[in-house]
């Protein structure tokens, strides 16, 4: 790709965007003016709720005037914790005070519940038996009925302060009895309970923020693009621009990568003016202390500045990721109106995750959480505003939410310049997708190859970390792994070549290998196990297991040798090299290796093999062996040597525990020596030279 | 040089039809020939100048501009071809000499040439007056003389214009005029669409008529003149096609 175009194109688009008073909008002044505004909506809306409160007036009613007298008496003693309130008076029928409520408390003739059913009373009291005259009473043990109508606001808030009027009168009522009977007041408290909070400040305030703030920055992100999204995809169809530019000696994916680049910077921008802002107005308007407040016993809470810069980058993969898929989705517009709504199912499903995961803090960055588009991104902003980094977590949000960043883009890039979506008056959108009118190829595109990883990746995932648990019995594991093979990586590659009418020998490499290729794949195939037990043991030595994990992949891995020695082979050896090679040296492998050089196309494949793999320990070594058998295949035309060297790959490890010489050629105990490994590094790149086309294969055309 | 032999465009349609808007065209438009692409709506003259431009791929057929096959050289035919689109739309928020300079760098060109050529543009095209302001404050007649300089930006040998006077009122349309007869001397080549028949009766050096995707006759105006043993380029058009008596039916003229 020329990277000078797309950056005339980016350039371009970006200096239009920023003279568009929509985009300032959205991008700057919304972030800079709301959280500061808000703050000071809801500061003054609490003050006016509390000035009202005050003035409230909540009225009680009683049956006797005893109980008046009674209740009156309780009210004038109450002294409410904190509170600067006093009773104005103890005469009945006025009102009092108490703790920032006024009550007034009047007779009744009619039933208590029906009174305040009625809604011109907000309490009916009652007590069993009879109150005596004076307030602390007798020693008699009584009743006391609050009426009140919960689905009344204000009856609901007099019966709460009714409720800690009395409780306090309780308390005074307890201490007197105690006084009596010559007991000390602490005689009822044998355990004294102290809740000691061990957060720092700064733990406790990054918390806070990771419940509030991922949800608001997903919002403002999505907004933020939404706008230019629309402008530069349908809004240029509309103003008939697009032909001209389609016109132009750019080729579509690099206008598209133009266009995406705008719209990722726009994004990523408002993301971090939301972030400065919020920050800003957290820090400047006295919600810390107010947060503090909310946390009694907690100590005081600070805003975490310090990882506001790690949130931001944690933002930037899901800002690329939104932004392709509300480009792809705007491509397929031919107005902006009809952009507009498209992108409300997009917004949904931006917003549904980060509100569902917000509203369920158990949630960790483990499992299929990890791969799963927008939860991935919102469980760890609030795993790093709490303070914890994990390092699988962040490695599977940005490599997944990468991958199916580029699908979408790519998917962009594919239906930006489509006839039936350019040209209103030449087809429909059907024409894009039903089988009747798609045209044989020797090939799938990248677009539609990676598309294809992006679908079947949150699947495979799911399947090996939730499906396949660690109870599951040998047997069902073995027949999970069998379906993950065929269901995952064989069966969909190959539905849709036939459906896309691809040329399946060229899309499989469906082709014999050479003389030459069979020696260096021999090699290849008696070096590449060697080579791949030593990167396993090298990466446990660097990246150490904790305990818990060296147990479950030692259950796993004795699990699975209690199988039966064919079927373990079947499961672990056979269809991965089947399957695997058909899905990634296959499929993956012909939609990109027209769009990238040799080696790029290797790296590419082969991080995309060791992501699908799941796992921290095993990423590093498959991504390897997967750029080998990349090579392979890329280099030898055929795709059945990198089949024979994953089979050889894979069952060496299962034959080497039942044959000792085999454990010491592969170095699964202690591991080689340095000579012996760079031997066996020369004979893999001597077997890899070896490898080369056919003379007249047509692979090498 | 333009050459295009069998020409087939073939949209699939949803009920599971087809439509064949190009059926089967041959014309060739030599360098220095102005070549009036001429036909009623839907007749199929957009579509073949989309298909020369390297917007749309053709079905079947050959379609080759400057030596280059619209299909195996894509980038090299758009590099060769100034492409006016039927519709006046610009980039509404930059000037004409802003979206003059970017079409420039997306030809390739460095920043001196496209300067000089810019100047040039605007002083052919008389723009001065409204080259810094930006395009979407500007009338009809601007915004066409911008769009003209735009096909023109990197000076290709080839210009596909489509109905380039649309609209545009008397001035407009003699400045463009002009400016399309001044390139046509300079020896590019020049295909264009219009329905303003008498306008390409005064410029063009030859015509084809098409009609429901066929050529229907083409020559210069004494070979068409010939053929139809009519006059006027328009008289001449319904007679070709076939649509004389139904346009007289109309009328209700004898």
């Amino acid at each position: 790709m020329k990277l000078r175009r797309v950056w005339i194109v980016y350039r371009k688009e970006l200096l239009e965007a920023l003279r568009d008073r929509r985009t300032l909008i959205a991008m700057v002044l919304v972030p800079l003016l709301l959280y500061p505004v808000l703050m000071i909506v809801v500061a003054q809306a609490l003050q006016v709720e509390k000035a009202r409160r005050e003035r409230e007036t909540y009225r009680v009613v009683v049956e006797t005037d005893g109980l008046r007298r009674w209740l009156t008496a309780v009210i004038a003693a109450d002294e409410p914790p904190g509170s600067e309130s006093r009773p104005a008076t103890t005469q009945p029928g006025k009102r009092m005070t108490v703790a920032g409520h006024q009550f007034e408390i009047d007779l009744t003739s009619e039933p208590l519940a029906g009174a305040v059913r009625g809604g011109k009373v907000q309490l009916g009291v009652s007590v069993e038996p009879a109150v005596p005259e004076r307030a602390l009473g007798d020693d008699k043990n009584r009743v006391v009925r609050i009426f009140y109508d919960p689905s009344e606001y204000r009856s609901e808030i007099a019966m709460r302060s009714m409720q800690g009027i009395l409780a306090r009168q309780t308390d005074r009522l307890i201490a007197t009895r105690l006084e009596k009977a010559g007991l000390r007041e602490d005689v009822l408290r044998p355990l004294d309970v102290d809740v000691m909070s061990v957060a720092s400040p700064t733990k406790l305030g990054g918390a806070l923020l990771g419940q509030i703030l991922p949800f608001l920055l997903v919002i403002m992100t999505v907004t933020g693009a939404i706008y230019p999204a629309i402008d530069l995809t349908a809004g240029e169809r509309e103003r008939g621009t697009l032909e001209t530019l389609m016109a132009a000696p750019v080729p579509r994916t690099q206008v598209m990568a133009g266009k995406f680049l705008v719209v990722a910077t726009v994004a990523i921008t408002s993301s971090a003016l939301n972030l400065i802002s919020m920050g800003a107005t957290m820090r400047f308007s006295g919600v810390a202390e107010a947060m503090t407040r909310t946390m009694p016993g907690a100590g005081p809470v600070s805003i975490p500045t310090a990882v506001l810069p790690i949130v931001l980058l944690a933002m930037v993969p899901f800002a690329v990721l939104f932004s392709a898929v509300m480009l792809a989705t705007c491509s397929l517009a031919r107005s902006f109106k009809e952009a507009q709504n498209y992108m409300t199912p997009v917004m949904i499903a931006a917003l549904i995750p980060a509100m569902v995961i917000s509203y369920m803090p158990s949630v960790k960055l483990a499992g299929p959480v990890m791969v799963m588009p927008v939860a991935n991104v919102v469980v760890l902003l609030r795993e790093l505003f709490a303070g914890r980094y994990d390092a699988v977590g962040i490695a599977m949000t940005f490599g997944s939410t990468c991958l199916y960043a580029a699908a979408a883009v790519l998917g962009a890039a594919k239906l930006y310049g489509q006839e039936a979506v350019l040209f209103s008056d030449v087809g429909s959108y059907k024409t894009l997708l039903s089988r009747r009118f798609l045209k044989p190829a020797a090939r799938p595109s990248a677009t539609g190859a990676l598309l294809l990883a992006a679908v079947i990746f949150p699947l495979s995932f799911y399947w090996q970390t939730t499906v396949a648990t660690p109870s599951m019995s040998p047997g069902r594991l073995a027949g999970m792994t069998i379906s993950l093979m065929l269901g995952c990586y064989l069966l969909p590659p190959l539905l849709v070549a036939w459906y896309a009418k691809l040329n399946l020998r060229e899309t499989f490499s469906i082709r014999m290998p050479g003389a030459w290729t069979v020696l260096g794949t021999l090699l290849v195939a008696a070096t590449c196990p060697v080579i791949a037990v030593a990167m396993s043991h090298w990466i446990v030595r660097m990246l150490p297991q904790s305990e818990e994990v060296s147990r479950l992949m030692g259950q796993q891995e004795a699990r699975m040798l209690a199988l039966p020695t064919w079927l373990l082979l079947l499961t672990i050896a056979v269809l991965p090299a089947i399957c695997e090679e058909t899905l990634f040296r296959g499929f993956v492998l012909a939609g990109l290796r027209d769009r990238m050089g040799p080696l790029a196309v290797c790296v590419v494949v082969g991080l995309v093999f060791g992501l699908f793999h799941a796992d921290l320990w095993r990423i590093p070594t498959t991504a390897v062996l997967g750029m080998v058998l990349t090579w392979v295949c890329l280099r030898g035309g055929s795709i059945f040597p990198a089949m024979f060297i994953h089979l050889v790959n894979n069952s060496a490890a299962i034959i080497s525990t039942k044959f000792e010489w085999l454990a010491r050629y592969l170095g699964t105990g202690d591991g080689h020596r340095a000579g012996m490994l760079c031997l066996a590094g020369v004979a893999l790149v001597v077997g890899l030279w070896m490898i080369r086309p056919r003379p007249r294969g047509a692979f090498a055309q | 040089m333009v050459e295009v032999e069998q020409l087939v465009k073939v949209f699939p349609t949803t009920i599971g039809g087809e439509k064949r808007a190009v059926d089967g065209l041959s014309f060739r438009v030599e360098r220095g020939e102005i070549y009036g692409l001429l036909g009623p709506n839907g007749a199929g003259k957009t579509t073949t100048l989309r298909m020369l431009g390297g917007l749309i791929t053709p079905s079947d057929g050959v379609v080759r501009l400057n030596g280059f096959d619209v299909r195996e050289r894509p980038d090299d035919v758009k590099r060769s071809v100034g492409y006016l689109t039927a519709s006046t739309g610009l980039y509404q928020r930059l000037s004409p000499r802003e979206l003059l300079h970017f079409f420039g760098e997306l030809h390739g060109m460095d920043r001196g040439a496209i300067e000089r050529r810019v100047d040039e543009l605007i002083g052919w095209l008389d723009m001065k007056s409204f080259a810094d302001l930006r395009c979407g404050g500007l009338s009809t007649g601007q915004k066409q003389r911008t769009s003209i300089a735009r096909a023109l930006v990197a000076d290709p040998p080839i210009l596909i214009l489509d109905e380039p006077t649309l609209g545009l009122d008397v001035m407009t349309n003699r400045i463009i005029l002009d400016f399309i007869r001044a390139e046509g001397a300079r020896g590019k080549t020049i295909l264009l669409s219009t329905h303003y028949l008498d306008e390409a009766e005064t410029i063009c050096h030859r015509f084809g008529l098409i009609y429901e995707g066929r050529l229907m006759a083409e020559g210069n105006m004494e070979q068409l003149r010939a053929a139809s043993g009519k006059t006027r380029l328009s008289e001449i058009f319904l007679k070709l096609c076939g649509q004389e008596q139904h346009v007289l039916a109309i009328g209700g003229g004898t």
